[in-house]
């Protein structure tokens, strides 16, 4: 290794770790913080306890609108899948007029600003009478993360020769069992993968959300009012095991995604 | 329309838009038989087969199998079971679990599928291959598991669209072998696409030959060998010799034709007018060289243009004296003529009942 060589590593090796502490280092000092006290803008080492966590459990607003978050990602990117599945495999079986409209209309709301898709859900629901709430966020995150379930299972059935369906029937299989047994074992990583997705998008979606919340709030609604008056330590006990849910989502997505390439290559 | 046959297309016919693909078609197919349907690309051979299979709905026509219409069929009611060109075979389903499945989605109890997927398995030799995933299996055992899927549920008609495209030769003529012998000892029906003629002529009871979305001639190998029916057909089957005339009659009142090889008397058929012009069609193989000066009553003098060994045979392409410019090729096994070379003077002969006089 010649000398301007050692300096390139060198530096690219400093380069990369300023970058790695710019993005970890805050996650890392918040996980630190939630087993420790603060004692005049430092780190009390001798106070290590759970308190922050406890006093967490006690925080029955916090909870409530992790609460609501969670049932709000559960609910939409359920429902958002099922559409997504369903629409899907009806374009792909068939030549389907207005496909093309269709598929706009679905990835808008993606692309659209969200501010935009926001205020346009909720003068819609205000027009038909409809009351903000769990609901309305509900239906929001549906719109929004409808597009990226739709383009991820889309993409793998396309990739599904039609003559896999036109066999199924062909040895006797009703659509039903057609869809059954052939359609969704090989469309279920793409799900799991497009579920994943859209359940990270539908957590931390705000912008729509706030024009549709009523008086429940979601957990980053709550987040964001409680900026205003300064956070409680028990803030980084939830980011922490935020981070550590997120950590599991993204192994799955990610192991889920690989299994489905290795499958595909095979 | 014969009393035996298993499907019978009446007048069927398929267009795309304004695009007529498939005219108008009748076409009885027996049971037991194994056809080949031949014809070049884009002819219509797997729009016929995707009618019958029931993916395609025909314009017009009826479809009967056993003498009942069945357009209004769905594919997964019909007795026929079809092997794809691309095999289709489930890539999530173990080999087991792909021959089984047609069983499986009819309701045929666990027991009872083991028993027919091993015995099927047994048949197209692929016992050892059961537990694996399609994906690794070569091309030739995955067609042999496309045809053990096709065939457990026991069909009426097999139908296989270009099946052994993808083989390389030698797989090919084993898998001909093959299919030939399975098709007998189950007796059912196969219809088979190609277009490979080769492969029609070594596999086929009967042959449909179609070109544009018609058929042009249905028949025996042999038949179809020794006459075909159209110019299409005499092109497209083998090598042949297309001699263009003029028909006319000889002093003593018999058919004859005149063209490049002088005056060809010809069998008297009806049809043949007076001052008609037709195509004779003769195959390399049955035109014979005598030595030059013998009078054959049915032959003309040539000069030897060119000589190309071919193996046991030789292609022999010649010029016809009077005209000079008119070629035709004869093909001679090489140990006849070993000294054949260009520029000698030959006569070409060829018995009456070798020329096919096409219209
Ligand atoms: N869905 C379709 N829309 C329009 N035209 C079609 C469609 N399917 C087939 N055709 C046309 O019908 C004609 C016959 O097609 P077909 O697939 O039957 O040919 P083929 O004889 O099987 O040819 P090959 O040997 O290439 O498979 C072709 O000209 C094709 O372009
Ligand atoms: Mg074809």
């Amino acid at each position: 290794m010649t000398r301007s060589e050692r300096i390139t590593i060198a530096v690219l090796w400093v380069f990369a770790s300023f970058v790695f502490v710019l993005l970890y280092g805050p996650a890392v000092l918040v996980a630190t913080l939630s087993f420790f006290d603060m004692d005049r803008g430092q780190i009390a080492w001798g106070s290590f306890s759970l308190a922050h966590y406890a006093s967490l459990l006690e925080n029955k607003s916090i909870l409530a609108a992790l609460g609501n978050t969670l049932m709000v990602a559960f609910t939409s990117v359920a429902i958002a899948t099922i559409l997504a599945l369903g629409l899907a495999y009806y374009m792909r079986t068939g030549e389907r007029r207005g496909r093309a409209y269709v598929e706009f209309i679905i990835f808008l709301p993606f692309v659209l600003p969200a501010i935009i898709t926001g205020i346009s859900l909720l003068v819609a629901f205000r027009e038909v009478g409809v009351d903000r709430g769990l609901t309305t966020i509900a239906i929001g995150h549906i719109v929004v993360v409808i597009a990226i379930i739709y383009r991820m299972v889309m993409v793998r059935l396309e990739a599904l020769e039609t003559s896999q369906l036109e066999a199924s029937a062909d040895l006797g299989a009703t659509q039903f069992q057609t869809f059954r047994l052939v359609v969704v074992p090989q469309l279920a990583s793409a799900m799991v993968t497009g579920a994943l997705l859209a359940f990270t998008i539908s957590f931390d979606e705000t912008l729509v959300t706030f024009f549709l919340a009523g008086s429940d709030p979601t957990l980053p609604l709550r987040l964001w009012a409680m900026m205003r008056v300064g956070f409680s330590p028990e803030i980084n006990a939830l980011v922490t095991i935020v981070l550590l849910g997120t950590m599991v989502l993204a192994t799955l997505g990610a192991l889920s995604l690989r299994r489905g390439i290795a499958k595909e290559r095979a | 329309m014969p009393q035996h046959a298993i499907l019978n297309l009446v007048g069927v016919s398929k267009s795309y838009r304004d695009v007529e693909v498939l005219q108008p078609t009748d076409l009885a197919i027996e049971d037991g038989e194994f056809i080949t349907v031949l014809g070049p690309s884009g002819s219509g051979k797997t729009t016929i087969l995707r009618m019958i299979g029931g993916f395609t709905a025909p314009t017009s026509g009826q479809i009967l199998f056993q003498g009942r219409d069945i357009v209004d069929v769905p594919t997964f009611q019909r007795p026929f079971n079809t092997v794809f060109q691309d095999y289709a075979l489930f890539p999530h389903m173990r080999v087991v679990d792909n021959v089984g499945y047609g069983l499986r989605v009819r309701g045929v109890a666990k027991a009872e599928i083991a028993r027919k997927v091993a015995e099927v398995l047994q048949i197209v030799d692929l016992g050892d291959k059961a537990d694996r995933f399609p994906n690794a299996l070569s091309g030739g055992q995955r067609q042999r598991v496309a045809l053990a899927r096709a065939i457990i549920c026991e069909p009426k008609i097999v139908l296989l669209d270009e099946p052994l495209a993808a083989l390389d030769a030698e797989l090919r003529r084993s898998m001909q072998d093959f299919l030939k012998d399975l098709q007998r000892r189950i007796k059912t029906t196969f219809i088979f696409i190609t277009h490979d003629q080769q492969e029609a002529i070594s596999m086929a009871d009967r042959i449909v030959v179609m070109n544009h979305g018609k058929i042009e001639q249905i028949g025996s190998p042999r038949e179809i060998y020794r006459r075909p029916g159209s110019e299409f057909v005499a092109r497209f089957f083998g090598e042949n010799n297309l001699i263009p005339g003029i028909v006319e009659q000889n002093a003593a009142g018999e058919a004859c034709i005149d063209s490049a090889l002088g005056r060809v008397i010809v069998p008297r058929d009806a049809s043949l007018a007076v001052g008609s012009k037709v195509v004779m069609a003769v195959r390399p193989e049955h035109i014979k060289l005598v030595p030059a000066g013998s009078t054959v009553s049915q032959s003309v003098a040539a000069e030897v243009r060119s000589v190309t060994f071919l193996g046991a045979t030789s292609q022999i392409a010649l010029t016809i004296a009077p005209q000079g410019n008119f070629a035709i090729r004869v093909s001679l096994p090489t140990n006849d003529f070993p000294s054949l070379s260009v520029g000698d003077q030959v006569v070409a002969a060829w018995a009456p009942d070798d020329l096919t006089i096409l219209h």
